[in-house]
């Protein structure tokens, strides 16, 4: 090899280690820039998505993302959800997380979107399953905790009590199927229901015309709705509310009785996890998953034993 | 034979241990080994001060983060006890100035309590006061139970009627006794006491309960985390159950995990361990009175982010400072090996030939000195060279003088001796010939001083010696020529014919009694010259002829005494190696001599020293 060649390869040797040495330290003066992601589900502003905040808030600290949680009133149908999405998509979010308030109309959409936005649904499922991830709740879980709480506490009398249902909205597909597995459970007993309310519009009317002994309310508003109800009906004593949710409310009239039992979602695990998985897949891409979170049975009775409270009151007020 | 052997050893032994470059002697040139040589060291040099520079920064931002952690727990916890010595003062005055003073079955003390509530409502939820059946006296600022409150099993009423000398505090837990009309609910830590209380002039045990605003710790430790770029502080009691942590909620969740149950254990201090495959460093902090601990994190990464930065600095830096050093380096050896190089060239130059050519002459002063050392030695050269060949022309004209000097004196000898007998005989006119011939000869053989003539003249004087000869032996033998012209321009050196012929007479001719023959040829083959004395005398046996024309030989000579050697090397002075004469000779039948000579055109310019091949 030629004397000058040495010297060159030595040179050019040198010459890269140097460039790339200065590229790291340069690259690991500059800070990660945060990544952003916008929230979007119905009535953000309600105390009943505060864990759900808290862990998207705690998520986006750990994974650099700088998160937007859209400030909504009630979204009741997919076109206003589609155009929230659509704007911030525009405003340059690299992914969504929301809950499907109207699975009709939604598909379309999502398969339009979901191939160069990464979402992530929360609360709710739809179909097509494989441009998005989820982060469900586990509704057979939901519904069979609840139904056992209905048998510890009435056991062989259930049989006996006038049942009635209601749920917020018709047709979000997390409340069809909770319907489904609770009319499957009432069938199965040959308990027939008096009633059944696909929203909360004159719920205090339904409750004074046709009394019921039982109202389970499949989602948050539906429960906070029937506290409502029988409050203003001064029923409180006599109608047992079995409600699905998580509020500071709900929680507060669970202490106070008025609901008799609660069944909730780990919320906050569904905050923090809906953005880590929506990280990964900013970063990973087709790194897809559907994950259910858990979910806990609550009365009066266990609301302040530790595991339950550390549930109950994730924040410090 | 060991005086012979002991340099050699020592040679081997000095070439052992004598100091070699790493790129020396590898056919690379003076200057690769210096660059690369040096380069290499340069290399090694700044590797291991780059490893011992960073071991050193690593080791002191490790020592800096660990006392900084414990500068930050020292600070941490001394707000930690200033507060909790604050709730305890509280409690001390609630007791020792209220509700010792009092008489709980005759008097209130929610004014007191009011007004000591008021003073410290930033750090309290809320100040009770219990009979030791779990019995409300009084609490501000909310003044009533909740129906279903079962404050007797509530740890904090149990341990302190368990442990009456002490406080207790609880862990954070949220506080559900009181009827709070608001939707909200705090997470307190409650300290609590036993006291004992006057009722209707009796004594009687109760329990005095502080409840301390978790969220005035939480916001103690918060500032402290949002100050940390890395790492954390966190808080548990003496059983390892966390009072406070920046991920509790992920802890809750078990989306995270703390080494609490571990660190419990640890004395104050810090100590490194490896946690979920991470690297870190624990300084702990015991809290007085409490027992609490407090726990600073430092990952190692943490350190790692500008110790990472470092990392890469001290490598570019070290790499620039090597690319300067390879560059001067280089520069260094081109102006130490240029010079040299010059030198090398200039010397190449004059081994080509062109002696005249300048050797470089400059550089350091050695190279200086070395140029003008080899120049002088080369002129010295070219003087010794120049005059040796001088001295050898001299010496080969010399001898060729003092060969072509032999023959004049034996012929003129022997010609003078005829030409007398011819005289006493009264052959004048054979005489005249004689002379004549002679006189011809003479002019032949002088021919201004030349050395080289043409063949023509050469066969001329031949004719004449035969003549001569012919007189002398009376025509004992006859002579025939056979020249071809073609040759007769050609160049020969003068008097070489005439010995062979001498010869010829002695050895043959002679011997011959009137029948011997000499037949003189001339023919011309390509360039060379073929030149052919034959006889038919009594020729000589093989080994004779070997000998004729080597410098020992020692057959006896007859005639002039110019042996055909003689001849030989006149010729082959002039004309090289590869001429001169070759003899053939059979016994009885006589010998064969010829002369082989380049063929050169006879010019008067030739005659002398040209005619050299």
């Amino acid at each position: 090899m030629s004397n000058r060649r040495y010297i060159t390869i030595l040179f050019s040797v040198l010459f890269i280690v140097m460039v790339f040495s200065s590229y790291q330290m340069l690259s690991g003066i500059t800070p990660e820039e945060k990544v952003p992601v916008s929230v979007i589900v119905s009535d953000s502003t309600n105390d009943r998505w505060n864990a759900m905040r808290e862990g998207m808030e705690q998520a986006a600290l750990n994974y650099q993302i700088s998160l937007n949680i859209i400030s909504t009133e009630n979204l009741s149908s997919a076109k206003d959800l589609i155009s929230l999405m659509r704007r911030e998509i525009e405003l340059g979010a690299k992914g969504i997380v929301f809950e499907p308030v109207d699975d009709r109309g939604m598909v379309e959409f999502i398969e339009e979107v979901g191939r160069s936005v990464s979402l992530v649904l929360i609360q709710s499922d739809i179909e097509p399953g494989d441009v998005y991830s989820s982060v469900l709740t586990d509704d057979a879980t939901l519904i069979s905790q609840l139904t056992t709480a209905l048998e510890e506490k009435y056991g062989e009398k259930l049989m006996e009590k006038k049942i009635g249902i209601v749920q917020s909205v018709p047709y979000q597909f997390a409340l069809k199927q909770r319907k489904k597995l609770l009319e499957d459970y009432f069938r199965e007993k040959e308990i027939s229901l008096s009633w059944r309310k696909n929203n909360i519009y004159f719920l205090s009317d339904l409750v004074e015309q046709d009394p019921v002994d039982i109202i389970i309310a499949l989602d948050n508003i539906s429960t906070e709705a029937t506290i409502d109800s029988l409050l203003e009906l001064k029923k409180e004593k006599k109608t047992d509310l079995f409600g699905i949710g998580y509020s500071e409310k709900a929680v507060y009239y669970l202490d106070r009785q008025v609901v008799d039992h609660l069944v909730l979602n780990n919320d906050f695990n569904m905050g923090y996890m809906s953005i880590e998985n929506i990280r990964k897949m900013i970063d990973y891409g087709n790194q897809k998953t559907n994950q259910r979170i858990d979910s806990y049975s609550i009365g009066e009775e266990n609301m302040y034993e530790e595991e339950y409270q550390k549930i109950l009151f994730p924040l410090v007020q | 034979m060991n005086q012979k052997k002991t340099p050699s050893i020592q040679n081997k032994k000095e070439k052992k241990y004598r100091f070699r470059f790493p790129f020396e002697g590898s056919g690379q040139s003076i200057q690769t080994t210096i660059t690369l040589s040096f380069s290499l060291l340069t290399i090694l040099g700044m590797l291991f001060l780059t490893v011992i520079l960073y071991n050193l920064f690593n080791n002191r931002m490790e020592e800096k983060e660990t006392q900084n952690a414990e500068q930050i727990l020292d600070q941490t916890s001394m707000n930690l006890e200033n507060y909790l010595k604050n709730m305890r003062l509280i409690s001390d005055t609630m007791y020792y100035s209220v509700i010792k003073e009092s008489d709980l079955g005759r008097e209130s003390i929610d004014n007191e309590m009011n007004l000591l509530y008021d003073a410290n409502k930033d750090n309290l939820v809320n100040i009770a006061c219990f009979y030791n059946n779990g019995d409300l006296i009084t609490s501000v600022p909310i003044a009533t139970e909740k129906n279903n409150a079962k404050v007797k099993e509530q740890p904090w009423f149990h341990n302190a009627l368990v442990e009456m000398e002490n406080f207790h505090f609880s862990t954070p837990h949220v506080q559900n006794i009181f009827d709070n009309t608001t939707y909200r609910y705090y997470w307190v830590i409650s300290l609590s006491r036993a006291v004992e209380l006057t009722r209707n002039g009796k004594s009687t045990l109760g329990v005095l309960l502080i409840d301390m605003n978790y969220s005035s710790i939480e916001q103690m430790f918060d500032s402290v985390n949002e100050e940390r770029q890395e790492g954390y502080i966190y808080l548990m009691d003496n059983n390892g159950e966390i009072i406070y942590h920046p991920k509790q909620n992920l802890i809750y969740s078990q989306l995270f995990e703390e080494n609490n149950l571990y660190h419990v254990k640890q004395k104050d201090g810090s100590f490194e361990e490896v946690f979920q495959e991470e690297n870190r460093i624990v300084s702990v902090k015991t809290v007085s009175y409490t027992g609490w601990k407090i726990i600073c994190i430092t990952p190692k990464t943490s350190s790692a982010v500008g110790v990472y930065n470092t990392r890469y600095f001290l490598v570019t830096l070290i790499t620039v400072i090597m690319l300067t050093m390879l560059l001067l380096n280089q520069l260094i050896s081109i102006r130490i090996t240029g010079p040299l190089k010059k030198l090398t060239d200039s010397i190449q130059i004059t081994d080509n030939g062109t002696i005249d050519q300048d050797i470089y002459i400059g550089g350091g002063s050695e190279v200086e000195y070395l140029g003008n050392t080899l120049k002088e030695t080369a002129h010295k050269l070219r003087e010794l060279n120049d005059s040796f060949l001088q001295e050898q022309e001299e010496k080969r004209k010399s001898e060729l003088d003092a060969l072509q000097s032999q023959i004049n004196p034996h012929f003129l000898y022997n010609t003078l001796d005829s030409i007398v007998w011819m005289i006493e005989g009264e052959q004048y006119k054979d005489a005249v010939f004689m002379i004549t011939q002679l006189a011809s000869l003479f002019r032949i053989s002088l021919s201004k001083g030349k050395s080289v003539i043409s063949i023509e003249d050469e066969l001329k004087h031949a004719k004449n010696y035969m003549n001569i000869q012919k007189v002398r032996y009376k025509d004992k033998f006859e002579v025939f020529f056979h020249i071809d012209p073609e040759i007769l321009s050609g160049s020969i050196v003068k008097l070489v014919i005439q010995p062979i012929l001498e010869n010829a007479i002695y050895y043959a001719a002679e011997t011959m009694d009137g029948d011997g023959e000499i037949h003189i040829t001339g023919r011309k083959e390509q360039d060379d010259v073929f030149i052919e004395i034959k006889d038919n005398g009594l020729g000589m046996p093989e080994e004779t002829v070997k000998v004729l024309l080597t410098e020992n030989n020692r057959v006896h000579k007859k005639g002039s005494g110019v042996g055909l050697i003689n001849v030989h090397k006149r010729i082959q002075l002039r004309f090289g190696e590869a001429y001169g004469l070759i003899i053939d000779s059979i016994p009885d039948e006589g010998t064969s001599v010829k002369i082989h000579l380049p063929f050169v055109l006879y010019q008067e310019k030739n005659s002398e020293k040209e005619v050299r091949l």
